[in-house]
């Protein structure tokens, strides 16, 4: 490869091509989106069967006792949250950053986020021994009086996720509405109408487009520190509490950091899995685009590396007893597999493989080392809440191990079911890359210096 | 320090010396309570649900082995850190110096659990189930709790409002000894000792006083300030086996915490507990004197 | 009634834009949409108000902000068990400000979205627009023109470089829409059936537009006027000779990447190789072989095209389409970007050369007609070179337009 093609160039893609990829898979069925679909119903409903269960017959069904009280449910809460973090780095942060190459992969994590972000709240709800009581944690005038407490974490997380969730919501669907107006002509039957209605009568005049980009600069400016808060509220979860282990100052950018390495990771997954149902999207989504997007990943994997290194050293370090004892359960204790794993999975691996360019420009390797990330990610969290609350402290009376239970696998599965099943659903209704904001990038680039005027011009030649 | 929120504060006192071990409160405990009876299987996953309950800590190797009984229930604590945490206030603290777990409000997420440093705070998994004819023998002072909320010791506060009740309807006040928690009752050692720690006359109060030299708060290096006092037993300081140095963990089979390559701790090299009572000066409403600092090599006889 | 032009890129936009407002249009009887946005230079845009999203996010956030602290507040004082529940922590300072941070980040979204709904409402209906057919599809950018001018915009919008001009008459458009609206509900609604594409791939041709100039320029002997001799191919440069000489450079890029990434050279032997071979070629690209002055050859070319209607129809397109930016519509420089380099040449100002002014260029010996076919193809100073988009012909056809425009002919 002569360096002169590693330079991302307008020229090898054109306008109608882009169009054909961004609007081909719409209404298109393949055998691979049903049976994924498919499962994923499947899953949706043995889940829901099994929290049935739960709802009946108590939390006994999962696998927690006294004193590991959190378990699986909010393992698997804090991952969803960081993989929801993909789309407020990549659309908001790239977005204010300037980067020309996050066309292609806004709307990607914009849609990951859409559809962990429910699963993940739908954690605190499953996990309450009395789900029908919810509202008591809502901020409602009744008859008796009472008020939720606001110094509590958990109530810092309702408002944080809810106003997250509604931002990214509205954010994706703001940036949506040109593409539903622009592909509405094409759409027959039910999908013209959906169209119709969503794309709110868009007509693509300048003044409208003055005030999507205006909207969406404003979005990304307020999205990113809510984004920088919810993970970090999220964190407090853990960090305002005595356990030891929990109770650490660097949890709040530990966590952070790590949500945005999660969600890169999970980009790289839903890339991988769209270049392959969708060859046509080679021509939009190029190796120049893992290799940006894979260098960010590699900061976020260095800066993540960092914090939780301040968090296990300075403990370590000082050798305070109740702290060395958890460290110890961790790397030597009945974790010790999955500690290793997380070390090499998380830190060792990725950090050196994404070091090369040659392995950020190959589509395999990326989407491989995405899933050993995101599993690596996954124990992390496992190995954030399960052995602070089982190392014995000298007042817990019993070390019995916590295992996942039936149910709550039976739940998790149907919450990852969830996610893959409404990615690949809103694929085939929707658009999953930003025509607009391609054919914009694609048009700026070939803007002819007309000494010093810019001015866009097809150059004639290419 | 007890900080006292108003002008009563139950309190209790727990000698260790005389804890024989035989858990006659903690069945008195959940017979006075209606605590249910999880079952062989729940119980082995970890689940027990007693109010109350002994934990052991083992001095020295067989055949030198001293065994310290310490009755483990909520210490109704000044700071509780249970009670910030809960969303629903379902955890508040009342007038009379107590930690009321409400349970119509809780709705289960067991943070306050979590944050507990005792791990006194128990949660109801599954549905407590009375197989006739047990449930006649459910006290009908007490709620009978659903799956989904946590409870815990109330410090037995249907007997406590009962005499509230009752000094109410007289025109006095409660007298000392008028109200005892089912354990208080069945401790057949008297080492529990409760009552009003406001009232310097109060046998709680007074066994406080004769043994401030003995006296420590458990786990209030987190500040919980907790009202319940545990008296540390008198030994003879030359059969005393010296202090371990720290980082030992005592494990419930008496084994070290974390292996030092083999190496079998002996018997000159006893460790001590990791929950390491820190002696703390106690003090009456009356002369409120500061804490010392709690020191984590407690040596009998001092203060 | 309405007329919709279809333009391939912004600047057959922005022609044909300027083309109307010349000939009289009312601004606000045209509309420009696109499937993309586009540099708001040179068109401002049409009944631009000013934007108060931000302020009124701004103000909205506080308010936000302020309700979160009243909210928390208020409510827990008249309520709540604040200071009378123990346990840490009591101060409530961090608290209020985690809820107040929330609350007023909340209504900045909303508020964000509600403005931008509530604006972008204001310009038009909810029923989808009656040029639905040609709005923004493939890629391409509508003119849409309504008002007095609708008939006459047909034929001076036919002069720009449109992929297709449609108009409407509203009844009619009515009743197809209507027509339209039953066939989508009855017709087939086969999953696979769910898109009718227009897209024209690139390489073809729509069948009725006029002459591509985004293909790949003829070679000499493709074309019917050939460009003047003795000079040649002088103009183009030896088109053959520069791209076997680019596939030359490249091949032994290729190869002598090859050998950096066997480690046997190093890179700066490789731009050490290619640095002559690039500098050889820069000195055949027309531009710099020809360029500026006018070649005394040259003078003797005589136009071999001649001045009819066919030619000057031809001319008028290409110019409007190539030239009117700069040089203005009637050749006064007074086109937009012409005015934004500094407005038509004067005796002492200006840029922008007035090619329709017959006192400035229209004197046939001093100016004749190769000294402005030179002119066009090689460029001149802030002008660039068009000899890679025109042919032959085509240049003939711009230079017996603007003689038209000089009042020549």
């Amino acid at each position: 490869m002569s360096h002169v093609n590693k330079n991302f160039r307008a020229a090898e893609v054109s306008i109608p091509e882009i169009y054909d990829a961004c609007f081909e898979p719409i209404g298109k069925s393949g055998w691979r989106s049903n049976i994924v679909i498919l499962l994923s119903l499947c899953a949706i409903l043995i889940g829901a069967l099994a929290f049935a269960g739960q709802m009946y017959y108590g939390l006994g069904q999962t696998g927690l006792h006294i004193p590991v009280y959190w378990g699986g449910y909010i393992i698997t809460f804090v991952f969803w949250i960081g993989v929801a973090h993909a789309g407020a780095l990549i659309s908001a942060l790239l977005r204010l950053t300037g980067a020309e190459w996050k066309s292609a992969v806004t709307r990607v994590a914009e849609v990951i986020t859409l559809f962990t972000l429910p699963a993940a709240g739908s954690f605190p709800l499953i996990h309450m021994g009395r789900t029908e009581l919810f509202y008591y944690m809502l901020p409602v005038p009744n008859n008796r009086l009472l008020w939720p407490n606001f110094k509590s974490m958990l109530m810092w997380d309702v408002f944080a996720v809810s106003t997250y969730l509604t931002g990214s919501v509205l954010f994706l669907y703001v940036t949506l509405v040109p593409d539903l107006g622009i592909a509405r002509p094409r759409m027959k039957g039910w999908y013209k109408t959906l169209y119709t209605l969503l794309s709110w009568g868009w007509r693509g005049t300048a003044e409208e487009w003055k005030r999507v980009m205006e909207a969406a600069a404003l979005y990304s400016v307020i999205i990113l520190p809510v984004v920088i808060s919810v993970h970090t509220i999220v964190s407090w979860d853990f960090a305002m509490q005595l356990v030891p282990g929990w109770h650490s100052e660097v949890f709040g950018p530990l966590f952070f950091v790590g949500a945005l390495y999660s969600g890169t990771a999970a980009v790289f997954t839903m890339l991988g899995l769209l270049l392959w149902t969708y060859p046509s999207f080679k021509k939009v989504i190029t190796p120049v685009h893992y290799d940006m997007l894979g260098r960010v990943w590699l900061v976020l994997g260095l800066s993540w590396a960092y914090l939780f290194f301040n968090d296990f050293m300075p403990k370590y370090y000082a050798h305070i007893p109740d702290k060395i004892e958890y460290l110890y359960y961790n790397g030597f204790g009945p974790y010790a597999a999955a500690t290793w794993f997380l070390v090499i999975g998380n830190f060792a691996l990725p950090l050196f493989c994404l070091a090369f360019q040659d392995f950020r420009r190959s589509f395999l390797p990326m989407f491989v080392l995405s899933i050993i990330v995101n599993i690596a990610m996954y124990i992390e969290r496992v190995f954030i809440v399960i052995p602070g609350l089982e190392v014995y402290n000298g007042l817990n009376f019993n070390t019995i191990p916590y295992t996942y239970s039936t149910t709550e696998i039976a739940v998790i599965v149907a919450t990852f079911g969830w996610v893959i099943g409404g990615l690949t659903l809103f694929c085939r209704i929707f658009p999953i890359l930003p025509y607009w904001e391609l054919a914009e990038t694609k048009a700026r680039q070939v803007e002819v210096d007309m000494a010093g005027v810019k001015v866009n011009y097809f150059q004639a030649g290419e | 320090m007890q900080e006292f929120h108003g002008k009563y504060q139950w309190g209790m006192t727990v000698d260790v010396d005389k804890c024989t071990g035989c858990k006659a409160c903690v069945i008195a405990c959940r017979a006075e309570n209606n605590i249910a009876v999880v079952g062989a299987e729940q119980a082995a996953m970890g689940r027990l649900m007693d109010w109350l309950r002994i934990e052991r800590i083992h001095h020295g190797h067989f055949p030198h082995v001293q065994v310290d009984f310490i009755p483990m229930l909520c210490q109704q604590c000044g700071a509780a850190p249970c009670e910030s945490v809960c969303p629903v206030f379902a955890s508040v603290h009342t007038h009379d110096g107590l930690n009321g777990q409400i349970y119509n409000r809780c709705i289960g997420t067991r943070v306050c659990g979590n944050n507990c440093p005792y791990h006194v705070r128990m949660f109801n998994f599954v549905y407590p189930k009375w197989p006739t004819p047990m449930e006649k023998l459910l006290n009908p002072d007490v709620t009978q709790r659903q799956e989904g909320v946590m409870e815990k010791c109330t410090f037995c506060v249907q007997r406590i409002r009962r005499g509230n009740v009752d000094a109410k309807v007289e025109n006095r006040e409660i007298l000392d000894g008028e109200v005892r928690p089912a354990c208080v009752q069945a401790c057949a050692s008297e080492a529990l000792v409760f009552g009003l720690l406001t009232d310097p006359e109060s046998s709680v109060s007074r066994n406080l006083n004769q043994n401030k030299h003995r006296s420590v708060l458990v786990h209030n290096d987190h500040d919980t300030r907790p009202n319940v006092i545990y008296l540390r037993p008198e030994r003879d300081p030359s059969a005393l086996e010296p202090v371990a140095p720290l980082g030992e963990v005592q494990r419930r089979d008496g084994h070290a915490g974390h292996d030092h390559g083999g190496h079998q701790p002996t018997p000159e090299n006893s460790p001590t507990p990791a929950v390491e009572p820190t002696p703390v000066e106690t003090s009456t409403p009356a002369a409120a004197a500061p804490a010392s600092t709690p020191a984590l090599t407690a040596t009998p006889g001092a203060q | 009634m309405k007329v919709c032009a279809e333009y391939e890129d912004q600047i057959g936009a922005f022609t044909a834009h300027r083309v109307l407002l010349e000939k009289g249009v009312d601004p606000e009887d045209i509309e420009v949409r696109s499937p993309y946005p586009l540099s708001e230079h040179p068109i401002p845009p049409h009944r631009s108000k000013p934007m108060i999203l931000r302020n009124v996010v701004r103000v909205f956030w506080l308010l936000g902000v302020i309700g979160g602290f009243s909210f928390l507040t208020f409510t827990q004082w008249e309520w709540g068990l604040t200071a009378k529940t123990g346990g840490h922590p009591l101060v409530a300072i961090p608290i209020n400000a985690i809820i107040m941070y929330e609350t007023g980040m909340i209504t900045a979204l909303l508020v964000t979205t509600a403005m931008f709904f509530i604006e972008t409402r204001r310009y038009r209906q909810l029923v989808p627009p009656i040029e639905e057919d040609m709005i923004v599809a493939n890629g391409y950018i509508a003119l849409i023109v309504r008002g007095e001018f609708v008939e006459k915009a047909k034929e001076w919008l036919d002069g720009t470089n449109a992929r297709q001009i449609v108009s409407y008459v509203l009844p009619l458009a009515f009743v197809s829409l209507f027509l339209s609206g039953c066939g989508t509900f009855v017709g087939t609604t086969r999953w696979d059936n769910m898109r009718q594409t227009q897209v024209i791939k690139p390489g073809e041709q729509p069948a009725d537009s006029p002459a591509p100039f985004s293909l790949r320029m003829p070679t000499v002997a493709e074309q019917e006027v050939k460009p003047p001799q003795p000079l040649g191919w002088l103009y183009y440069g030896d088109q053959l000779a520069y791209e076997r000489a680019e596939a030359d450079i490249k091949r032994t890029s290729d190869d002598l990447e090859e050998q950096v990434k066997a480690g046997t050279i190093d890179r700066r032997t490789v731009n050490r190789t290619l640095r002559p071979m690039r500098d050889a070629l820069d000195s055949t690209k027309p531009e710099i072989v020809a360029k500026k002055n006018f070649p005394a050859e040259m003078r003797s070319v005589q136009n071999p095209v001649a001045a009819d209607e066919a030619s000057l129809a031809r001319g008028e397109k290409l110019y409007n389409y190539n030239c009117a930016q700069c040089h203005g519509a009637q050749g006064l420089g007074d086109g937009g970007v012409g005015q934004f380099w500094g407005g038509p040449k004067e005796a002492t100002s200006g840029v922008v050369p007035k090619l329709g002014d017959p006192n400035a260029y229209g004197d046939e010996n001093a100016y004749p007609d190769s000294y402005l076919y030179h002119n066009i193809v090689v460029g001149k100073n802030l002008m660039p070179a068009f000899g890679y988009q025109l042919t032959a012909k085509q240049t003939w056809d711009i230079v017996n337009y603007v003689r038209k425009l000089q009042g020549k002919v």
